[in-house]
């Protein structure tokens, strides 16, 4: 009884296992291109950065995979695609905004340092810079 | 004298330590500084647009912290000014100038009252502080007087290589520490010049008469560097 119920569940796993959709080196291909625009993104803060274009690629990354594994592989390149290249645009997008970031708090440490400057300056007029 | 001394200097390294920490406490620069740093904290966590428009806002407080920094200063000076005047008239009302040198004196008071008004009421501070230069001016000359014996009378010397002028006369600091005024030394000695209408002519061993320009107490005769 106890050996059947083992066979039992071998054949299922091995069921399941003829059941998982085969990637064609087109799919293989197109996802390997949206996974590493997709790092890109995530390693410049695009999800935070460019947060409406991540998510929207994001809903093509995942459309696609969902549509692969239920076995409807007809636009799965096609939204991979839509993918790599929304997230790539996000990366774009985030990079431009943290170089305009990087450049306004320079300018702020510049703002900063002037004025303690100043005051250094105003000290030591009043103390004979002692 | 020591002590008195001693104290000035603690008095101005009170106010200079007290000045220097209002300067750090400055409101717009401790904004600056928060807003940058808020300004760093949303660039590491990815948030960029934040980020810039934080640290836009920091440099935004820029201007008026500079402006903040400048005022304290001006009102410093004009502070300090002040008390300069206020102890300089303290020290010739000590010497007598309200009834020596009452013109100058009523002057340098004037000045000080009005350097006091331009702090206290109408906070212009770099009006303020020119007031009260103006008025340790005036009162300068009545230290460079003080600080000599003033005489009545002057005894014309014979000087190697230097000719003994009214103009010289009057810019001698126990006559009128003033070459312009010449014209006054000369007004009450002209019937006793040597030539009429000659002012340029005067000889050794004369006798001229100093009269007060400006309320000033004159009295004795200068001969050789001493007055008699």
């Amino acid at each position: 009884m106890k050996s059947g119920k083992v066979w039992i569940l071998i054949s299922l796993s091995a069921l399941a296992a003829c059941r998982t959709p085969q990637m064609s080196s087109e799919v293989q291909a197109a996802k390997l291109a949206a996974d590493k625009a997709r790092s890109e993104a995530i390693e410049v803060k695009a999800p935070i950065a460019a947060e409406a274009e991540f998510n929207s690629a994001q809903a093509f990354y995942d459309k696609a995979s969902e549509d692969f594994n239920a076995g409807s592989e007809a636009d799965v390149i096609a939204n991979y695609g839509e993918a790599a290249s929304g997230f790539l645009e996000a990366v774009e997008i985030a990079l431009e905004s943290r170089m305009e970031a990087e450049d306004a708090i320079i300018e702020a440490d510049r703002a900063i340092e002037r004025s303690e400057r100043i005051v250094e300056d105003a000290i030591s007029s009043v103390t004979g810079g002692q | 004298m020591f002590r008195k001394l001693l104290f000035f200097v603690v008095l101005i390294s009170a106010a200079v330590f007290a000045w220097s920490q209002s300067l750090q406490d400055n409101e717009f620069y401790t904004k600056m500084v928060e807003l940058r740093d808020m300004s760093r904290e949303a660039f590491e966590e990815g948030d960029y647009a934040e980020a810039k428009r934080l640290a836009l806002e920091s440099q935004s407080y820029s201007e008026r912290s500079e402006a903040w920094i400048e005022e304290r200063l001006a009102a410093f000076r004009a502070s300090a000014g002040l008390n300069q005047l206020k102890n300089l008239l303290d020290q010739v009302a000590s010497w007598g100038a309200e009834t020596k040198h009452p013109k100058v004196f009523a002057e340098g008071t004037d000045y000080y009252n009005k350097a006091y008004a331009e702090f206290h009421n109408d906070e212009n501070y770099v009006q303020s502080f020119k007031t009260s230069r103006s008025g340790m001016e005036v009162l300068t000359k009545i230290v460079a007087i003080t600080d000599v014996e003033t005489p009545a009378y002057y005894v014309v010397r014979l000087l190697p290589g230097n000719t003994d002028c009214l103009w010289n006369i009057a810019g001698y600091d126990f006559i009128y520490n003033d070459p312009s005024k010449w014209r006054a030394i000369y007004d009450a000695n002209e019937s006793a010049m040597p030539e009429a209408d000659n002012p340029h002519l005067i000889l050794p061993g004369m006798i001229l008469e100093i009269p007060s320009v400006s309320g000033e107490t004159r009295s004795g005769t200068w001969q050789d560097g001493i007055v008699k």
